[in-house]
């Protein structure tokens, strides 16, 4: 924008020298008329160059969480144009900064966080931070919802399948031997995890349990942002942390957003459909997400804790509207474990569910909800 | 010395409806690159930038990793996509080819990554799924 801004300043005076210097008599009309049409057309033609950053909207990607996360914010209110671009840049870092915190808190294989910690008590309960009770305690809430198909205690499971890091000597993926996926199995069992929210403690009675918070730490973390971004008087933004989207108000020019939805194991511009929302949360949950072939069977990320395998369900692809991010990453999880049938009563019990758009493995694409898509 | 006068001041009205016209192709020309402009990034950092609408004949470039690992990507009149590399898992190359700036070609284990700015899908803020 700046650069945009002074080439423009530059050809301002060019022209206006050029008029004091030659211009004189009855063609000065028409000369400024030409003078007019040339500065509308450089400033349409700067405005067109602005891109992702203009003076009131900036976004920002960086890796994280193994994914790219983009945040857009538009100008904070009680800020003027001349100090919302540093405003701006300071709530972008302030950010990535929460999703640095929390990677710290939730990640199972940083060595010392709280999840860490919890899995190496050795069955001993554990002191962690506040939010870190609050996340499981909401994972336990969604176990009961699910009838255990989503279950935070599945971390000796997905360690041991180990989806985009657990490779063999050839390169390639491969599927855990039984005896192993039966072991690992055994310790998946979320109603012997406790939480003490006034000691702000959590145990695993099972020593040889392990939590494991991926499946709705982004969605957490997506939330605090944007409460954060709210409190700094932000009213238009979008935190995107790898498909897990949270809106807050709308487009800063007064449209709703819009997310695509992306066709399962279609290619990249190949859509279901487009989400026109504001003020709400949109997560993806798909088999296609991470994945490997063996044998001519393809084994994808999201684990039946009642099998140890990946789901066979006929959903492979949920997206869910929710108020928050949290409450939708849990739900598209649900959704692709239970199935259609049976994701329609859960989704009916959940405060906050707003409205889904599934795909069926026989490509049948069906709406819950108030979701309205537009293909 | 009125005739004088006179000429002058068709020269610079034509000098000026020159320089309208110039403006406003100019003004064109970048609209349209901007929409499909492919930049190629390593390790978060941006090492190369290629515009999609003037490419005229494919072509192929190698991106090395630090591992030195490669991913070759092959471009295109209006797309990019990579065709071979040497990660685990392949993703990238299964992804296939990228014409708009919603879905950027990833690959995690080289640190690669290949996102179009705008393109056809300029107006939609976010992809899912």
């Amino acid at each position: 924008m700046k650069k945009a801004d002074g080439t423009r300043f530059e050809i301002k005076c060019r022209i206006k020298n050029l008029k004091n210097r030659r211009v004189r008599g009855s063609h000065k009309a028409v000369t400024a008329l030409f003078v007019c049409i040339f500065m509308i057309i450089s400033g349409i033609g700067t405005a067109g160059c602005g891109g992702g950053q203009s003076g009131d909207i900036m976004s920002e990607t960086r890796l994280l969480f193994d994914t790219y996360c983009t945040i857009t914010i538009g100008q904070p209110i009680y800020s003027s144009k001349l100090d919302a671009s540093n405003l701006i840049s300071n709530l972008l870092e302030e950010a990535f900064e929460l999703c640095e915190k929390y990677e710290a808190l939730f990640g199972m294989t940083v060595t010392g966080s709280d999840v860490w910690k919890i899995n190496h008590a050795k069955g001993e309960p554990v002191e962690v931070s506040r939010e870190t009770v609050e996340l499981i305690e909401h994972g336990l809430r969604f176990g009961e919802l699910s009838g255990g198909m989503f279950d935070i205690t599945v971390g000796r499971l997905s360690s041991l399948w180990d989806f985009g890091n657990n490779f063999n000597e050839h390169g390639g993926q491969t599927v855990p031997p039984q005896e192993l996926l039966k072991k690992a199995q055994l310790t998946v069992n979320y109603s012997q995890l406790t939480t003490n929210a006034e000691k702000s403690t959590v145990q695993l009675e099972n020593p040889e349990s392990w939590i494991d918070l991926g499946g709705i730490a982004k969605g957490y973390i997506a939330d605090k942002i944007a409460e954060h971004l709210r409190q700094n008087g932000v009213t238009n933004a979008l935190i995107n942390l790898g498909g897990d989207i949270m809106l807050l108000g709308k487009r800063p020019d007064g449209s709703p957003w819009r997310t695509a939805i992306r066709k399962p194991y279609g290619s990249e511009n190949e859509y279901v459909g487009v989400l026109e929302i504001a003020d709400a949360s949109i997560v993806s949950s798909g088999t296609y997400e991470r994945q490997f072939t063996e044998d001519g069977i393809t084994y994808h990320h999201i684990l039946d804790p009642y099998t140890g395998m990946p789901s066979t369900s006929d959903v492979i692809s949920a997206t869910v509207i929710a108020e928050n991010a949290l409450i939708g990453e849990s739900l598209s999880t649900i959704a692709v474990l239970t199935g259609s049938e049976k994701i329609e009563i859960i989704f009916e019990q959940t405060a906050g569910f707003i409205g889904a758009v599934l795909v069926t493995d026989g490509g049948e694409v069906l709406i819950y909800g108030n979701a309205e898509l537009i293909t | 010395m009125k005739k004088i006068k006179y000429k002058s001041n068709i020269f610079w009205i034509l000098v000026l409806i020159g320089i309208t016209v110039l403006s406003i192709a100019a003004m064109l020309l970048t609209r349209q690159a901007s929409g499909t402009v492919a930049k190629i990034y390593l390790y978060g950092e941006l090492i190369k930038t290629v515009n999609l609408a003037t490419v005229t004949e494919p072509y192929s470039m190698i991106i090395e990793a630090d591992s030195g690992r490669s991913n070759t990507v092959l471009v295109e009149k209006g797309r990019i996509r990579v065709t071979q590399a040497d990660c685990r898992d392949g993703i990238c190359v299964q992804q296939g080819w990228i014409y708009g700036g919603l879905m950027p070609i990833v690959c995690l284990p080289h640190g690669l990554a290949i996102q179009i700015d705008g393109g056809a899908y300029a107006n939609i803020d976010a992809a899912v799924g």
